[in-house]
C-alpha cells in the first residue's frame, strides 16, 4: 500500500525516512503513521518537529494535516485522517533541532472508503 | 388645436406608446446594449483582448506544468484544467452561452499563424460531420480515466500543448475553422452543452436581412481594390445568421456581429434548450432528425457524463474487480476499454433502442425505430448537462479557493512571494453549500428533458402523446436516478483508475 519515500522537488539532505501505516488496508478515517528519521549515518534523529499534510491526488481537494509525536529516540507517530478514498501523498515537513527545515514524501495509493 | 383635437391626439400619443411598450417587451434582452459590455464585444479586437489572458494562462500553465511542482495539487496546470477550467466552462455555458470558445486561446495561435501562413486546402467532405470529433471525445475521457490526467501536472501540460499542435497542424493545412467545426472535442462538448444557454447569437429583426444584398455574416468584407484581402471575416463555421437555429456550432465569435453592415445581429436570450424541442432547417447543419452523428455526439455527451462521474466513486472498483476475475483480465486499457464501451455504446443502444421501440408500438409513431431514437436521442442532452454540471461543478465549488496558495506558491518558487507565503488549508466552499447545488442542476436537466420529450411526442403523436412520452419520460427518471446514485457515493480518485 505504501509506495515507500522518494525525493521531493523542495529541500534534500541525507535525511532518510522510513514509514509505515496501519492498520492495513488503509481505509477513509483516521490512520496511525510511524516513520523513523535517520541521518545519513543510519543514526535515529531525535527532537525533530515534524507536521504531515496529506494531499489527495486531485486537486481541490482539502489537505488534512496531523503533528508527529516522538514516542522514542528517532520514532515518530501521527495520526492522519485520511477523508475520501483513493491515492493521496504525504508530505513529512520537518524542522530539525538544529535549524534546518526537510520535506520528504510517500505515496499511499488506493486508501479504500468505508 | 381644439379640445376634441387634443385628446384624440393624446389617445393616439398613448396608443402608440402602447404599442411601443408592447413591442420593448416583445424584445429579447441584448447583451450587446449592456452599456460598455455591448461597445466592448461589438469592437473589432473584442475577441483577441479575451483570448489574450487565457493564452497567457495557458503559457503559464504548460510551463507550470512540465516544469513546477510534481504534486498535482500544488501545480497550475492541474489546478486550473480539472478544477476551475472545467467549472467555469459549465457554469458560463449554464448562465450565458458559449463563452469559452468566445475566448479560445487556441484560435489566438491559430489567427496569429494565419498572419503568414493561407491554409490551402478544403476538409474532404466525407470527414464533414461529428464522427472524428466524438471519437476524440471519447478518447479524451477514455485517457483520463486511464492515465490518472488529474493527477499528473506533466501530462496535463502535453495534453495542452499537443491541443495547440492539433490546432496549428489542421488550420494551417484546411481553409475555415475547420479544427472547431470538424475535430475539436472541447468545441463539441460546448456547441451540444450550449444547447440548454439562455443566449444565443442571432438576427435582431429578420425584415432587415430580407433586404440585405450583400450577406457578409457569411461571406465576410473584402477590399474592394483587392479580394484577397479580407477587411472583416464572415461566420467560419458556415452558419449563415438568418437561416441560424440555435447554438450548435456557434462558437460565439462575433464574427457576424462585426460583419454585418445592419447591426442586425445581437446575442439575445431565449428559452434555454428551446432549439432541441422542434426540428427545423438549420443553417450550416441540417435537420437535427437527419443527423446521426450530431445525436450520437448527444448521447456520448450524455453517457459520457455517467462514466466520467462512475471513474471517481468507489463502485467502480468492485466492477473492475469483477471484471478481471469474470473475463481473466489483467490489461487496464482492456478492462477499462469493456466498461467504457459497456457504458458509453451497450447501454445507450440497449435503452434507446428500446425506448424507440416503445414509442413506435404503443405510442404509434409511424417512422422506424432508428429514426425515432435519432430524434428523441436530443432529448437527454440537458440531463447530460446538468451531470457535467453538478460533477464539475462540485470540483469548482469545493475547490474554488485552491487558486490561491497554489498561485503563492508558484510565486514564491519563483523568489517573488509578493503574495505572502501559501495558505494550504484554503480550499473552497462548504460540501452542505455544494451538495444541494448539485442536486439541483440534475432537477433542472431532468425537468429540460422531460420537457422535450413531452413536445416531441406531442408533435409526433397528437391522438397518444402520453404513449409517445412514456418510454423517453422513463428513461430520463432512470439517467435521473443514476445521476442521483453516483453524487452521493464515496469519492474514491486513483491515479490509474483500475490500479485497483
Amino acid at each position: 500500500m505504501v509506495d515507500g519515500c522518494r525525493k521531493p522537488a523542495a529541500p534534500s539532505s541525507d535525511l532518510k525516512i522510513e514509514a509505515s501505516i496501519t492498520p492495513q488496508p488503509v481505509r477513509t478515517g483516521t490512520e496511525t503513521i510511524s516513520f523513523r528519521l535517520l541521518n545519513a549515518a543510519n543514526s535515529p534523529v531525535t527532537g525533530a518537529h515534524v507536521q504531515l499534510e496529506g494531499d489527495m491526488n486531485h486537486p481541490g481537494m482539502a489537505p488534512v494535516f496531523a503533528d508527529a509525536v516522538e514516542v522514542m529516540p528517532g520514532d515518530y507517530k501521527a495520526a492522519m485522517n485520511f477523508t475520501m478514498g483513493g491515492d493521496w501523498t504525504i508530505l513529512f515537513h520537518i524542522a530539525l533541532r538544529d535549524g534546518p527545515k526537510v520535506e520528504r514524501q510517500m505515496d499511499v495509493r488506493g486508501v479504500e472508503s468505508n | 388645436m381644439s379640445k376634441s383635437e387634443t385628446a384624440t391626439s393624446m389617445a393616439g400619443e398613448e396608443d402608440r406608446i402602447s404599442e411601443e411598450e408592447e413591442f420593448l417587451a416583445a424584445q429579447p434582452f441584448d447583451l450587446l446594449k449592456i452599456p460598455a459590455l455591448g461597445p466592448l464585444l461589438r469592437w473589432r479586437h473584442a475577441r483577441t483582448l479575451l483570448e489574450t489572458p487565457l493564452f497567457a494562462i495557458s503559457v503559464i500553465m504548460i510551463v507550470e506544468g512540465l516544469w513546477g511542482p510534481t504534486l498535482s495539487p500544488k501545480n497550475l496546470a492541474t489546478v486550473l484544467t480539472w478544477v476551475h477550467f472545467r467549472g467555469a466552462l459549465v457554469l458560463a455555458i449554464l448562465c450565458a452561452g458559449n463563452l469559452f470558445c468566445l475566448a479560445c486561446p487556441f484560435m489566438l495561435a491559430r489567427n496569429f499563424m494565419r498572419k503568414w501562413i493561407t491554409p490551402r486546402f478544403a476538409w474532404p467532405r466525407i470527414l464533414r460531420n461529428k464522427w472524428i470529433p466524438i471519437a476524440l471525445f471519447v478518447g479524451v475521457l477514455f485517457g483520463y480515466e486511464l492515465f490518472g490526467l488529474w493527477a499528473s501536472p506533466w501530462l496535463t501540460a502535453w495534453v495542452i500543448v499537443g491541443y495547440f499542435a492539433a490546432v496549428l497542424i489542421v488550420d494551417g493545412l484546411f481553409t475555415h475553422g475547420t479544427f472547431c467545426k470538424y475535430v475539436c472535442p472541447i468545441g463539441q462538448f460546448n456547441f451540444i452543452a450550449a444547447t440548454a444557454s439562455p443566449l444565443e447569437v442571432a438576427v435582431r429583426d429578420h425584415d432587415v436581412c430580407d433586404g440585405c444584398a450583400t450577406k457578409d455574416c457569411i461571406r465576410g468584407r473584402r477590399d474592394p481594390s483587392s479580394s484577397l484581402v479580407v477587411l472583416q471575416r464572415g461566420c467560419e463555421l458556415a452558419l449563415f445568421q438568418p437561416a441560424k437555429v440555435g447554438n450548435m456550432d456557434c462558437t460565439f465569435c462575433l464574427d457576424c456581429v462585426h460583419a454585418c453592415p445592419h447591426d442586425n445581429v445581437g446575442i439575445l436570450s431565449r428559452l434555454p434548450a428551446e432549439e432541441l424541442m422542434s426540428d427545423p432547417q438549420r443553417s450550416g447543419i441540417g435537420r437535427f432528425s437527419r443527423r446521426n452523428d450530431i445525436a450520437a455526439l448527444a448521447v456520448v455527451f450524455c453517457f459520457g457524463a455517467l462514466m466520467n462521474a462512475f471513474g471517481m466513486v468507489s463502485p467502480v472498483y468492485t466492477v473492475e474487480g469483477w471484471l478481471k476475475r469474470t473475463l481473466h483480465f489483467n490489461s487496464q486499457a482492456g478492462a477499462l476499454g469493456i466498461l467504457f464501451a459497456a457504458v458509453i455504446l451497450v447501454e445507450p443502444a440497449l435503452l434507446l433502442g428500446l425506448a424507440a421501440l416503445l414509442t413506435r408500438t404503443i405510442g404509434g409513431v409511424k417512422s422506424g425505430w432508428l429514426a425515432i431514437a435519432v430524434r428523441y436521442s436530443y432529448a437527454l442532452s440537458p440531463l447530460g448537462f446538468a451531470m457535467w454540471l453538478a460533477h464539475y461543478g462540485y470540483h469548482f465549488f469545493t475547490g474554488l479557493y485552491t487558486i490561491v496558495p497554489v498561485t503563492q506558491n508558484a510565486l514564491a518558487e519563483l523568489g517573488w512571494p509578493i503574495l505572502g507565503a501559501p495558505q494550504w488549508t484554503l480550499v473552497g466552499l462548504p460540501k452542505t453549500f455544494v451538495e444541494p447545488l448539485e442536486f439541483g442542476f440534475l432537477l433542472l436537466g431532468l425537468f429540460g428533458s422531460m420537457l422535450i420529450a413531452w413536445r416531441l411526442a406531442h408533435d409526433d403523436s397528437r391522438e397518444h402523446p402520453v404513449r409517445a412520452f412514456l418510454p423517453w419520460g422513463t428513461l430520463s427518471v432512470i439517467l435521473f436516478l443514476c445521476c442521483v446514485w453516483l453524487m452521493t457515493q464515496p469519492m474514491d480518485m486513483r491515479a490509474t483508475m483500475l490500479a485497483g
